[in-house]
Protein backbone atom coordinates (compact mmCIF):
# COMPACT_ATOMS: atom_id res chain seq x y z
CA UNK A 1 0.00 0.00 0.00
CA UNK A 2 1.25 3.05 -0.78
CA UNK A 3 -0.71 5.89 1.21
CA UNK A 4 -3.93 4.64 3.25
CA UNK A 5 -7.38 6.54 2.54
CA UNK A 6 -9.10 7.43 5.39
CA UNK A 7 -11.48 4.62 6.94
CA UNK A 8 -14.32 6.96 6.50
CA UNK A 9 -14.37 10.49 5.79
CA UNK A 10 -16.15 12.52 7.99
CA UNK A 11 -15.56 15.58 10.66
CA UNK A 12 -11.65 15.11 11.21
CA UNK A 13 -10.94 14.88 7.68
CA UNK A 14 -12.45 18.24 6.98
CA UNK A 15 -10.92 19.59 9.81
CA UNK A 16 -7.69 19.06 8.19
CA UNK A 17 -8.95 20.54 5.15
CA UNK A 18 -10.16 23.49 6.54
CA UNK A 19 -6.61 24.13 8.77
CA UNK A 20 -5.36 23.45 4.82
CA UNK A 21 -6.87 25.53 3.42
CA UNK A 22 -7.07 28.61 5.93
CA UNK A 23 -3.15 28.37 6.47
CA UNK A 24 -2.43 28.26 2.85
CA UNK A 25 -4.57 31.11 2.51
CA UNK A 26 -2.50 33.20 5.17
CA UNK A 27 0.82 31.88 3.54
CA UNK A 28 0.37 33.30 0.08
CA UNK A 29 -1.25 36.60 1.37
CA UNK A 30 1.93 37.10 3.54
CA UNK A 31 3.98 39.33 2.31
CA UNK A 32 7.94 37.77 1.77
CA UNK A 33 10.43 38.80 4.12
CA UNK A 34 12.60 36.10 3.92
CA UNK A 35 13.96 34.60 0.61
CA UNK A 36 12.60 31.38 -1.00
CA UNK A 37 15.46 29.55 -0.01
CA UNK A 38 15.74 30.47 3.51
CA UNK A 39 11.51 29.75 3.02
CA UNK A 40 12.54 26.20 1.88
CA UNK A 41 14.75 25.38 5.03
CA UNK A 42 12.44 26.16 7.32
CA UNK A 43 9.74 23.85 5.40
CA UNK A 44 11.24 20.98 5.66
CA UNK A 45 13.18 21.65 9.20
CA UNK A 46 9.16 21.50 10.55
CA UNK A 47 8.27 18.47 7.98
CA UNK A 48 11.44 16.85 9.60
CA UNK A 49 10.85 17.76 13.37
CA UNK A 50 7.04 16.63 13.24
CA UNK A 51 7.89 13.61 11.27
CA UNK A 52 11.09 12.60 13.38
CA UNK A 53 9.06 13.02 16.86
CA UNK A 54 6.54 11.26 15.40
CA UNK A 55 8.18 8.62 14.32
CA UNK A 56 9.50 7.72 17.10
CA UNK A 57 6.84 8.35 19.68
CA UNK A 58 4.04 7.55 18.00
CA UNK A 59 5.12 3.92 16.77
CA UNK A 60 5.41 0.73 18.51
CA UNK A 61 7.21 -0.02 20.92
CA UNK A 62 5.95 3.80 22.56
CA UNK A 63 2.72 4.19 20.24
CA UNK A 64 1.46 7.38 22.38
CA UNK A 65 -0.83 8.47 19.62
CA UNK A 66 -2.33 7.66 16.18
CA UNK A 67 -3.14 10.69 13.59
CA UNK A 68 -6.48 10.20 12.13
CA UNK A 69 -8.59 7.05 11.65
CA UNK A 70 -6.09 4.45 11.61
CA UNK A 71 -2.30 3.52 12.81
CA UNK A 72 -0.74 3.16 9.66
CA UNK A 73 0.24 6.58 7.23
CA UNK A 74 -2.20 7.70 5.61
CA UNK A 75 -3.48 10.81 3.30
CA UNK A 76 -4.12 12.98 6.09
CA UNK A 77 -1.36 12.48 7.98
CA UNK A 78 1.01 13.47 5.25
CA UNK A 79 -1.17 16.85 4.65
CA UNK A 80 -0.83 17.61 8.87
CA UNK A 81 2.98 17.58 8.06
CA UNK A 82 3.41 19.11 4.09
CA UNK A 83 1.17 21.70 4.93
CA UNK A 84 0.17 22.49 8.36
CA UNK A 85 3.07 21.90 10.45
CA UNK A 86 5.27 23.80 8.38
CA UNK A 87 3.30 26.83 7.57
CA UNK A 88 2.59 27.41 11.60
CA UNK A 89 6.73 27.08 11.83
CA UNK A 90 6.90 29.67 9.30
CA UNK A 91 4.62 32.20 10.64
CA UNK A 92 6.53 31.89 13.85
CA UNK A 93 9.73 33.11 11.83
CA UNK A 94 8.07 35.55 9.76
CA UNK A 95 6.99 36.89 12.94
CA UNK A 96 9.72 36.89 14.69
CA UNK A 97 11.78 38.19 11.60
CA UNK A 98 9.29 41.25 11.32
CA UNK A 99 9.34 42.46 15.15
CA UNK A 100 12.39 41.08 16.03
CA UNK A 101 11.38 40.16 20.03
CA UNK A 102 14.28 40.60 22.26
CA UNK A 103 14.29 40.03 25.92
CA UNK A 104 11.29 39.74 27.75
CA UNK A 105 9.08 40.17 24.89
CA UNK A 106 11.07 37.34 23.03
CA UNK A 107 9.95 35.13 26.49
CA UNK A 108 6.06 35.95 26.30
CA UNK A 109 6.41 35.16 22.33
CA UNK A 110 7.65 31.58 22.42
CA UNK A 111 5.80 30.66 25.49
CA UNK A 112 1.97 32.40 23.77
CA UNK A 113 3.44 30.25 20.48
CA UNK A 114 3.25 27.41 23.15
CA UNK A 115 0.34 28.02 24.41
CA UNK A 116 -1.43 28.60 21.43
CA UNK A 117 0.08 25.13 19.99
CA UNK A 118 -1.28 23.47 22.69
CA UNK A 119 -4.55 24.68 22.68
CA UNK A 120 -4.32 23.91 18.69
CA UNK A 121 -3.62 20.26 19.71
CA UNK A 122 -6.81 20.41 21.98
CA UNK A 123 -8.74 21.18 19.21
CA UNK A 124 -7.37 18.92 17.41
CA UNK A 125 -7.89 15.80 20.18
CA UNK A 126 -11.59 17.46 20.10
CA UNK A 127 -12.17 16.44 16.96
CA UNK A 128 -10.40 13.09 16.52
CA UNK A 129 -7.88 14.49 14.11
CA UNK A 130 -5.13 13.30 17.07
CA UNK A 131 -5.95 10.23 18.73
CA UNK A 132 -3.80 9.81 22.12
CA UNK A 133 -3.15 6.25 23.56
CA UNK A 134 -1.56 6.78 26.88
CA UNK A 135 -0.28 10.44 25.87
CA UNK A 136 -1.34 13.78 27.74
CA UNK A 137 -2.20 17.47 26.78
CA UNK A 138 0.37 17.87 29.73
CA UNK A 139 3.16 16.75 28.07
CA UNK A 140 3.31 18.55 24.96
CA UNK A 141 4.05 22.05 25.92
CA UNK A 142 7.67 20.92 27.18
CA UNK A 143 8.21 19.72 23.04
CA UNK A 144 6.73 22.46 21.82
CA UNK A 145 8.97 25.15 23.83
CA UNK A 146 11.62 22.85 22.46
CA UNK A 147 10.26 23.12 18.92
CA UNK A 148 10.06 27.05 19.02
CA UNK A 149 13.63 27.30 20.91
CA UNK A 150 15.33 24.85 18.11
CA UNK A 151 13.07 27.54 15.57
CA UNK A 152 14.42 30.49 16.73
CA UNK A 153 18.08 28.93 17.33
CA UNK A 154 17.61 28.20 13.04
CA UNK A 155 16.12 31.27 12.14
CA UNK A 156 19.34 33.15 13.75
CA UNK A 157 21.52 31.13 12.20
CA UNK A 158 19.87 32.15 8.82
CA UNK A 159 19.96 35.55 9.43
CA UNK A 160 23.95 35.48 10.03
CA UNK A 161 25.10 33.02 7.79
CA UNK A 162 22.48 32.77 4.90
CA UNK A 163 23.94 34.69 1.69
CA UNK A 164 20.95 35.57 0.42
CA UNK A 165 18.73 37.33 3.85
CA UNK A 166 18.60 40.85 3.34
CA UNK A 167 19.86 43.19 6.02
CA UNK A 168 16.59 44.35 8.38
CA UNK A 169 14.98 46.81 7.37
CA UNK A 170 13.92 48.24 10.52
CA UNK A 171 15.72 49.64 13.20
CA UNK A 172 15.66 48.02 16.48
CA UNK A 173 14.63 50.37 19.54
CA UNK A 174 17.90 51.90 20.80
CA UNK A 175 19.58 51.14 17.61
CA UNK A 176 21.91 53.45 16.69
CA UNK A 177 21.72 54.64 13.20
CA UNK A 178 24.74 54.23 11.31
CA UNK A 179 26.80 56.84 10.20
CA UNK B 1 26.17 -2.59 22.76
CA UNK B 2 24.07 -2.10 19.91
CA UNK B 3 23.00 1.45 20.39
CA UNK B 4 26.23 1.85 21.90
CA UNK B 5 28.10 0.30 18.15
CA UNK B 6 25.06 2.83 16.62
CA UNK B 7 26.14 6.39 18.73
CA UNK B 8 29.84 5.24 17.98
CA UNK B 9 29.31 5.37 14.37
CA UNK B 10 27.05 8.52 14.13
CA UNK B 11 29.91 10.31 16.36
CA UNK B 12 32.36 9.34 14.19
CA UNK B 13 30.97 9.80 11.04
CA UNK B 14 29.87 12.95 11.75
CA UNK B 15 33.22 13.94 13.09
CA UNK B 16 34.37 12.32 9.60
CA UNK B 17 31.90 14.85 7.69
CA UNK B 18 32.90 17.73 9.62
CA UNK B 19 36.33 17.50 9.22
CA UNK B 20 36.00 15.99 5.39
CA UNK B 21 33.37 18.66 4.29
CA UNK B 22 34.48 21.20 1.98
CA UNK B 23 31.88 21.19 -0.92
CA UNK B 24 28.49 21.31 0.89
CA UNK B 25 27.71 24.84 2.77
CA UNK B 26 25.91 24.98 5.68
CA UNK B 27 22.68 25.51 4.23
CA UNK B 28 22.56 23.12 1.62
CA UNK B 29 23.67 20.67 4.69
CA UNK B 30 21.00 21.06 6.66
CA UNK B 31 18.80 21.08 3.48
CA UNK B 32 20.25 18.23 2.60
CA UNK B 33 20.16 16.54 5.83
CA UNK B 34 16.25 17.21 6.65
CA UNK B 35 15.06 15.89 3.15
CA UNK B 36 17.42 12.85 2.87
CA UNK B 37 15.86 12.02 6.60
CA UNK B 38 12.36 12.15 5.46
CA UNK B 39 13.37 10.83 2.05
CA UNK B 40 14.36 7.63 3.68
CA UNK B 41 11.37 7.16 5.83
CA UNK B 42 9.03 7.47 2.97
CA UNK B 43 10.96 4.84 0.56
CA UNK B 44 9.97 2.68 3.36
CA UNK B 45 6.46 3.83 4.53
CA UNK B 46 5.27 4.64 1.33
CA UNK B 47 6.41 2.37 -1.28
CA UNK B 48 5.55 -0.65 0.80
CA UNK B 49 5.84 -1.46 4.44
CA UNK B 50 4.15 1.31 6.17
CA UNK B 51 6.21 1.48 9.33
CA UNK B 52 7.06 -2.10 9.57
CA UNK B 53 10.80 -1.69 10.23
CA UNK B 54 9.32 0.21 13.45
CA UNK B 55 6.65 -1.69 14.66
CA UNK B 56 8.14 -4.86 14.62
CA UNK B 57 10.81 -4.02 17.28
CA UNK B 58 9.98 -3.82 20.66
CA UNK B 59 12.98 -3.73 22.46
CA UNK B 60 13.70 -0.34 23.05
CA UNK B 61 17.71 -0.32 22.80
CA UNK B 62 17.44 -1.66 19.10
CA UNK B 63 14.19 0.84 18.57
CA UNK B 64 17.07 3.70 19.55
CA UNK B 65 19.41 2.29 17.14
CA UNK B 66 17.11 2.33 14.58
CA UNK B 67 16.00 5.55 14.84
CA UNK B 68 19.56 7.07 14.78
CA UNK B 69 20.44 4.99 11.88
CA UNK B 70 17.59 6.77 10.20
CA UNK B 71 17.56 10.00 10.87
CA UNK B 72 21.32 10.09 11.13
CA UNK B 73 23.46 7.36 10.28
CA UNK B 74 21.78 7.00 6.71
CA UNK B 75 21.46 11.09 5.92
CA UNK B 76 25.21 11.16 7.09
CA UNK B 77 26.54 8.30 4.79
CA UNK B 78 24.67 10.18 1.98
CA UNK B 79 25.79 13.72 2.71
CA UNK B 80 29.72 12.00 2.78
CA UNK B 81 28.71 10.88 -0.32
CA UNK B 82 27.74 14.08 -2.26
CA UNK B 83 30.93 15.96 -0.90
CA UNK B 84 33.05 13.48 -2.55
CA UNK B 85 30.92 13.48 -5.96
CA UNK B 86 31.02 17.24 -6.15
CA UNK B 87 34.78 17.19 -4.99
CA UNK B 88 35.80 14.19 -7.82
CA UNK B 89 37.90 15.90 -10.64
CA UNK B 90 36.57 13.14 -13.12
CA UNK B 91 32.93 11.16 -14.11
CA UNK B 92 35.10 7.81 -13.40
CA UNK B 93 35.92 8.97 -9.95
CA UNK B 94 32.19 10.25 -9.48
CA UNK B 95 30.97 7.03 -10.68
CA UNK B 96 33.08 4.61 -8.37
CA UNK B 97 32.41 6.44 -5.49
CA UNK B 98 27.99 6.31 -6.34
CA UNK B 99 29.00 2.07 -6.21
CA UNK B 100 30.96 2.78 -3.64
CA UNK B 101 28.05 4.68 -1.23
CA UNK B 102 25.58 2.54 -2.93
CA UNK B 103 27.23 -0.65 -1.92
CA UNK B 104 27.96 0.97 1.50
CA UNK B 105 24.21 1.80 2.19
CA UNK B 106 23.30 -1.56 1.19
CA UNK B 107 25.46 -2.91 3.53
CA UNK B 108 24.08 -0.76 6.39
CA UNK B 109 20.99 -2.21 6.02
CA UNK B 110 22.14 -5.92 5.82
CA UNK B 111 24.05 -5.22 9.24
CA UNK B 112 21.10 -3.64 10.80
CA UNK B 113 18.34 -6.50 9.84
CA UNK B 114 21.01 -8.93 11.11
CA UNK B 115 21.43 -6.86 14.53
CA UNK B 116 17.45 -7.18 14.50
CA UNK B 117 16.89 -3.27 14.54
CA UNK B 118 14.25 -4.19 12.31
CA UNK B 119 12.97 -7.86 11.78
CA UNK B 120 11.41 -10.06 8.80
CA UNK B 121 10.75 -7.46 6.52
CA UNK B 122 9.17 -8.61 3.22
CA UNK B 123 11.49 -5.85 1.70
CA UNK B 124 12.66 -7.53 -1.37
CA UNK B 125 16.55 -6.68 -1.40
CA UNK B 126 16.58 -5.28 -5.30
CA UNK B 127 13.90 -2.72 -4.49
CA UNK B 128 16.08 -1.12 -1.44
CA UNK B 129 18.94 -0.89 -4.00
CA UNK B 130 17.13 0.14 -6.68
CA UNK B 131 15.64 2.88 -3.64
CA UNK B 132 19.07 3.93 -2.44
CA UNK B 133 20.42 4.58 -6.34
CA UNK B 134 17.69 7.07 -6.29
CA UNK B 135 18.04 8.42 -3.03
CA UNK B 136 21.79 9.09 -4.17
CA UNK B 137 20.69 10.95 -7.39
CA UNK B 138 18.28 13.20 -5.25
CA UNK B 139 21.09 14.03 -3.37
CA UNK B 140 23.39 15.49 -5.95
CA UNK B 141 20.09 17.36 -7.32
CA UNK B 142 19.22 18.64 -4.11
CA UNK B 143 22.33 20.29 -3.33
CA UNK B 144 22.55 22.16 -6.73
CA UNK B 145 19.42 22.82 -7.14
CA UNK B 146 19.54 24.58 -3.66
CA UNK B 147 22.71 26.43 -4.71
CA UNK B 148 21.42 27.36 -7.49
CA UNK B 149 18.90 28.73 -5.81
CA UNK B 150 21.10 30.71 -3.39
CA UNK B 151 23.22 32.42 -6.25
CA UNK B 152 20.59 33.48 -8.29
CA UNK B 153 18.64 35.13 -4.93
CA UNK B 154 22.00 36.43 -3.78
CA UNK B 155 22.58 37.97 -7.75
CA UNK B 156 19.13 39.78 -7.29
CA UNK B 157 20.01 40.85 -4.02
Amino acid sequence: MILYPPESFDFNEWVVIAQCAVLLGVFIRLPRRLPRSATLVIWVFCMYLVRQIDFTIAVKPLNYYDWMDRTQYEIFDALMYLLVYPIFGYLYVHLLDKHQFRGLRFVLYVLGWTLFSTVYEWINVVSQVLNYKGWKLLYSPPFYLATFLLLTFLYRLLRRYHPAMAPLQHAQKGDRAPR
Amino acid sequence: MVLGATIALTLLLAAVFLKVRKQIRLFEGLFLWFVISMLTEDFITLLTVNLKWVRESHDLTLFWSWVLLRSSIQPLVIALFVNSFLQAASWLKKGLYFLLVWFVLQMLNWVGEQLGLFHSSPYPYVLFSIEWAIALGIAIGLVQGYRRLVQREVRAL
